[in-house]
């Protein structure tokens, strides 16, 4: 089973996230990276199938970020055969225009399977998957905990509202938007990743970004406001009990 | 038991050498010398020896009777039956009678032989065989002589088959022994060897020669069994156990065909030495405190061996969840926190005054800070006393700030080779960017790899050090506490670096008086945070070593309020401990640093 990894990376929320001058979109001057957690996990699903079934597993990753190139190596380190960095400016990029570029490399190779996160921290209406997916004409499941090889087609399972789970059959060549690999995204050793650097099978496709054809456009971004500070009851359990009635009186409740 | 047994092999060599040697075969009765004043003081002191030998034994094989903790092999990593180590048993209790019959024989011998030459008066001194012989003087002259020619054979015998016997048991150590010692490195620990072999099914390809003479040297003494914390609270390793799955391992696949007892079968796991034939959960127990290799009479160096594995855990991925967090951390930012490099100087905003950047003004002391001092609220606490005290002082000191990264010997020491190179080339590269004549630092683990692992060239010290050079030249006048409290030795500042004065010295200098905890100073007892722990899940054991360390700390006495400690992992662990053992109310957990401060303030504590 020959599987593709679409991986995207996402400000890194360790640092502190800040907005730029005119309020449009964060500071990214002094952003850093790293890769998308459910990319992280359809990396994971991809790996699972190939240890399975073999094959060959490629990853694509979008951005020209320092942190991609790590994000690339770590995954050779981790099993995949080969890497590709399409290089381009990440935040300027709508979700259709990286859909169109995922489209482009893919276009021309074959597949059975194009794995990629089912969202993004930065993209929660979860549209990559989809919009691959129509862009090639192909079959996709989206929210996928987990899949398996069968006689040429492929098993996944989807989760639902509420943990009620179902399994699907889907033609091959198909997409999957991963909600979360069957286990953990695995460990790689620091010096695995070392040893991928310097073998540098990482090649790079310069991509010219197509224009913007969402018709959805930014105009400003907030920060949420800080809060007044909780108030801690003190007291034993009578006293914290008469407290908290009246502040549930007080807030209107008769 | 040692020196009984060599001094009486040698008494018998002579022997030999002078009877039948130079006497028969040379022809030359003239040299001999076994004879007058010196025989006779000789025979007092072999007779000394020999009964020393055979109480000895007596001793031990009625300690055996009903055996201490150390001596069972019940196993603290698997379930019992199938696989146990009857034979080991029953090779310790066959070691001890094959001896104390050699023994017995041998005095029986020289009995009927002062017996037999009708009690010489010089023989006297040979107290015990001249008590032997009086008491057997009725079988006469020549009954005593066959009956000395019967023990003689019988004596010589029992030593040959002793000596036959050695190499399938417990005996094989005097030999091991004396190769593991004249070969062990005890700074193994200190500053760990390099990675040995890809993680693989092999055991020989996993470990040097010189580890495998280690695991051969074990004389199953079970000291280490003792000490070890993780043992102790039920976690599933035991150093003692594990050298000896590495060597019956090592045996197996030499060919050597091993005697397990009665219906006991090896340990027949196959696949990966470290995961499979030694479980992962049994490397990952272990907290890196050294307590094993101080007990250890032989010198077998247990934690490089099981970072060894360790590595090769990490390099198939098999990582404890809690650690792998950690490490992805350490990659990210480079702290185990997930904070962003930009806080780690965040704890020194409530100083009144500035801390100097040794990035961009010279400095005499740079302070390496760690990471729990920097980011965790209950040791930050500490690292602002150091500050003030600093300070006050007049030290010359700065950070190095975001630049700073987590010194890896945590991360070294969980096996992550890799990532603890980054991380020192990391901190190298800030260290150059820095000038400063000394680094102090308030981790007594990052001490040990700064001092060991970095190949720095100045001197590294901890800040106890530093405080307690500042408080013996008067730049800190402390006095004026009152109280008793008890001192934990980290493993790190104690067994490691060999650092048990100065904390104490400044206890005692704050006016405290100091009751020592039975496992105190090289026995020190770990908290249960080193090698990586710290990250770990403990759910899983019986109760957490710091937990079973209050709970030394409270059977002191009601008298004893601090608990006092001179690293930030043990203010972390046992600010927790004394949580969740209830003891909050009457144990203080307390810095070394926050008392001189306390001390020097006249605030009074607690």
């Amino acid at each position: 089973m020959d599987s593709v990894v679409l991986l995207r990376p996402v400000p890194d929320p360790v640092e502190e996230l800040e907005l730029n001058d005119d309020g449009s979109d964060l500071d990214r001057d002094y952003l850093g990276y790293v890769l998308n957690e459910f990319d992280d996990h359809a990396l994971e699903e991809a790996l699972l199938l190939k240890e399975a079934t073999g094959g060959t597993l490629t990853v694509l990753g979008l951005g020209s970020a320092d942190e991609m190139e790590q994000i690339l190596y770590t995954a050779l380190a981790k099993g995949a055969d080969e890497a590709i960095k399409l290089g381009d400016e990440l935040e300027h990029l709508s979700i259709s225009s990286q859909a169109e570029i995922f489209v482009s490399a893919l276009e021309g190779r074959s597949f059975d399977l194009v794995l990629t996160g089912v969202q993004a921290a930065d993209e929660l209406n979860g549209q990559l998957a989809v919009r691959v997916a129509a862009k090639l004409g192909i079959p996709h499941v989206s929210v996928v905990v987990g899949a398996s090889a069968d006689n040429g087609s492929v098993k996944v399972t989807k989760e639902f509202w509420g943990g009620i789970t179902a399994d699907y059959q889907i033609q091959t060549p198909a997409v999957l938007g991963i909600q979360a690999a069957r286990q953990a995204p695995r460990y790689v050793a620091v010096s695995l990743i070392r040893q991928a650097q310097q073998g540098g099978d990482l090649s790079e496709t310069d991509v010219d970004p197509p224009p913007d054809t969402s018709g959805v456009r930014v105009i400003s971004v907030r920060v949420p406001e800080a809060g007044e500070g909780a108030e801690m009851i003190e007291g034993d359990e009578e006293a914290a009990a008469t407290k908290i009635v009246e502040i549930i009186r007080s807030a209107g409740v008769k | 038991m040692f020196w009984g047994f060599l001094v009486l092999t040698v008494a018998t060599a002579i022997i030999a050498i002078d009877v039948d040697v130079i006497g028969l075969f040379l022809g030359r009765p003239d040299l001999q010398f076994w004879n007058g004043a010196f025989y006779q003081g000789y025979s007092l002191i072999v007779d000394v020896f020999s009964i020393g030998f055979v109480s000895g034994l007596v001793y031990l094989g009625w300690r055996r009777r009903n055996p201490p903790l150390k001596l069972s092999y019940d196993r603290v990593d698997r379930e019992e039956g199938g696989y146990d180590r009857k034979g080991y048993s029953i090779d310790d209790r066959a070691f001890l009678f094959v001896l104390l019959f050699i023994a017995i024989t041998g005095f029986l011998l020289e009995g009927f032989r002062i017996a037999a030459v009708d009690f010489p008066s010089f023989e006297i001194f040979s107290i015990a065989g001249w008590t032997i012989g009086q008491a057997v003087s009725f079988l006469g002259v020549d009954g005593a002589e066959t009956a000395r020619v019967l023990f003689w054979w019988t004596h010589a015998l029992a030593a040959l088959t002793f000596i036959a016997f050695i190499p399938y048991s417990k005996a094989m150590h005097m030999v091991t022994d004396v190769i593991g010692l004249l070969v062990t490195d005890q700074d193994s620990a200190r500053a760990l060897p390099e990675p040995v072999g890809a993680p693989s099914d092999d055991l020989l390809s996993l470990f040097t020669w010189k580890d495998l003479v280690d695991h051969d040297a074990c004389t199953k003494c079970g000291r280490c069994h003792d000490v070890c914390p993780a043992r102790a609270t039920g976690a599933p390793l035991s150093p003692r156990d594990l050298i000896l799955d590495l060597r019956e391992l090592a045996d197996a696949s030499s060919g050597i065909d091993l005697w397990y007892g009665p219906g006991a079968e090896p340990n027949t796991t196959t696949g990966a030495v470290a995961g499979d034939y030694i479980a992962a959960e049994t490397l990952w127990a272990c907290t890196t405190c050294m307590a094993c290799m101080e007990v250890c009479p032989v010198g077998i160096e247990h934690v490089p061996t099981i970072v060894q594995m360790r590595r090769q855990l990490v390099e198939v991925g098999d990582v404890e969840a809690g650690l792998q967090t950690a490490f992805q951390s350490l990659t990210r930012a480079g702290n185990s926190f997930g904070k962003s490099a930009k806080q780690r100087a965040r704890w020194t905003k409530g100083l009144d005054q500035e801390i100097k950047d040794a990035r961009s003004e010279p400095v005499e002391y740079l302070w390496f800070v760690g990471d729990h001092a920097s980011f965790d609220p209950r040791a930050t606490e500490v690292s602002t006393s150091v500050a003030r005290l600093l300070s006050h002082a007049e030290v010359d000191f700065g950070l190095l700030y975001e630049a700073e990264k987590n010194s890896g010997n945590d991360v070294r020491r969980a096996g992550e080779e890799g990532l603890f190179e980054m991380l020192r080339e990391q901190n190298l590269e800030a260290l150059a960017s820095a000038e400063y004549s000394q680094i102090i630092t308030t981790d007594p683990h990052s001490l040990n790899t700064l001092r060991y692992e970095y190949e720095l060239e100045g001197t590294v010290i901890h800040y106890t050090e530093l405080l307690d050079r500042l408080v013996a030249d008067g730049s800190l006048a402390v006095s004026g506490l009152s109280g008793i409290a008890t001192y934990h030795d980290p493993c790190y500042l104690g067994r490691y670096q060999d650092e048990y004065e100065a904390p104490r010295r400044l206890i005692h200098a704050t006016g405290l008086d100091l009751h020592e905890m039975g496992r105190c100073r090289e026995n020190s007892f770990c908290c249960g945070a080193g090698g990586g722990r710290i990250w770990m899940d403990d759910s899983g054991l019986e109760e957490r070593p710091s937990e079973n360390r209050i709970r030394e700390a409270v059977a002191l006495g009601d008298n004893v309020r601090y608990f006092v400690v001179a690293c930030p992992k043990d203010m972390v662990m046992y600010s927790d401990a004394v949580k969740t053992t209830g003891h909050e109310d009457r144990l203080q957990v307390v810095d070394v640093a926050q008392l001189v401060e306390r001390a020097m303030t006249g605030v009074p504590v607690g």
